[in-house]
Parts: structure tokens; C-alpha cells; sequence
């Protein structure tokens, strides 16, 4: 029998989820509230949208978590890398979000 | 998710994303994959923390002048979206290097990551001495 998620590297990994997702969800929240001003409503979009895919990529992560809880070691640990996609995505459209932020602040 | 048998792992690498990642190779070390996961996501919040001092940078009102303002949060707003495009590219180029077996790549986007905030450290520093 092999130790049951040795060095918590699995319980580590659903940590980093947590913390990124959450982040990602306060950014987006923060967006949608605070860049209506200078972006405009295209901001409530982006800062929703992040949320959502906080939301997702969160629950996506924990429902690998518990899958993959008991049975470490044994089994394909990535099924899928949509998760990623949607925080890359989500993170990188905060990111022209505060750009046009940025342009419009300073202009 | 992850329900099939590790015999399966070659058939039931057809329908896993991205496919230009899972298509080939053997499934590496699980330690090794959930490591190249936490070194994802914490690109994704370094592109976060990025974004967030690029737009403080623009929003506070600092006693510097505006061009040197918009120049540093400019910089560190597109270091943000470099960060979150690099946190996909190295996730999948790691992943597949550890599936082929072949030397994982340098931390490219990290010589840009540094030069970018030094630059925003001089910009920063010049503009408040002005």
C-alpha cells in the first residue's frame, strides 16, 4: 500500500486552487464594482466573468480533489486542463481591463 | 474525472485538453504534474499582484509626474498579462517535457519579469525625485 498523498502534495495543490481562485474572484468583484467609473459597463462584464470563472475553475478543482483524495498515487492526476484555461484567460482579461484602466486614469 | 484504471491511461489520453499536451508520452510522476499545477497557479496570482500594483500605481495620486505614472503601471499592467500568458504556455510545455521524459525549459518569461520591474523601480524612483 503506498502512503496516502505523501508530502500532502495533493492537499497542497487544492490549497494553491483555493487561494488563486479566490484571488481571482476578489479581482473580478473589485473590477465589476469600482472600474465602472473610468472603463464603463464593459467592466462589470469582465469583473462578472472572472468571477464566474473563479467559481468554476474553484469547484471543477475540488471536485478533482475529492476524486482524486483517496486513491492517490494510482491515477491520472490531470483530466483535464480546462481549469487553466479559465484562469489564464480570466487573469489576462483583468489584466487589458486594467489597462484600459490605466489609460483612462492617466488621459 | 480520473476514474479510469492506470492501464487505460494511453486510450483515455484521447479525449483529455489539451490534446497537444496529452496526446503523447507516458503519465509522469503525479507529484511532478501537481507541482507543474502550483507553479500555474501561482503565476496566475503573480499576474493578479501585477495587475493590482499597475492599476494602484495609476489610481493613487503619487506626487509623480504623470508620464512616469502611466509608464510604470503601463509596464506592470502588461507584465500582468505577460504573467497570465506565460502561466499556460509554461504549464503546458512543462507538462509535455515531463510526459516525453526531455529537459524542461528555463523560466523564460522571467527575464522579462525582472528587467519590467526594474524598470518600474527606476521609473518610479526618477519620477519621485523630479
Amino acid at each position: 500500500m503506498k502512503p496516502n498523498d505523501a508530502g500532502l502534495q495533493l492537499e497542497r495543490t487544492q490549497l494553491a486552487w483555493r487561494r488563486t481562485c479566490l484571488a481571482l474572484a476578489v479581482a473580478g468583484a473589485l473590477a465589476a464594482r469600482f472600474g465602472g467609473d473610468l472603463v464603463g459597463p464593459v467592466s462589470i462584464v469582465f469583473g462578472v466573468g472572472c468571477v464566474g470563472a473563479a467559481a468554476v475553475s474553484g469547484l471543477l478543482s475540488e471536485r478533482r480533489y475529492l476524486a482524486l483524495h483517496a486513491r492517490f498515487m494510482t491515477s491520472v492526476v490531470t483530466r483535464s486542463a480546462a481549469p487553466h484555461v479559465f484562469l489564464a484567460v480570466a487573469a489576462l482579461a483583468l489584466s487589458v481591463l486594467g489597462a484600459a484602466f490605466v489609460l483612462a486614469e492617466l488621459t | 474525472m480520473a476514474d479510469e484504471a492506470p492501464g487505460d491511461a494511453v486510450g483515455y489520453a484521447k479525449d483529455r485538453f489539451p490534446q497537444s499536451v496529452f496526446a503523447g508520452g507516458d503519465e509522469p510522476d503525479p507529484r511532478f504534474s501537481l507541482a507543474n499545477e502550483r507553479t500555474f497557479l501561482a503565476w496566475i496570482r503573480t499576474s493578479l499582484a501585477l495587475l493590482a500594483g499597475g492599476v494602484a500605481v495609476a489610481a493613487l495620486h503619487l506626487s509623480i509626474p504623470l508620464p512616469f505614472r502611466a509608464a510604470a503601471s503601463l509596464i506592470l499592467v502588461f507584465l500582468g498579462a505577460g504573467a497570465a500568458t506565460n502561466a499556460w504556455l509554461s504549464w503546458a510545455n512543462t507538462e509535455r517535457s515531463l510526459r516525453r521524459g526531455r529537459a524542461l525549459r528555463g523560466p523564460t518569461f522571467g527575464l522579462a519579469l525582472t528587467v519590467g520591474i526594474l524598470l518600474v523601480i527606476i521609473v518610479l524612483l526618477i519620477g519621485s525625485l523630479l
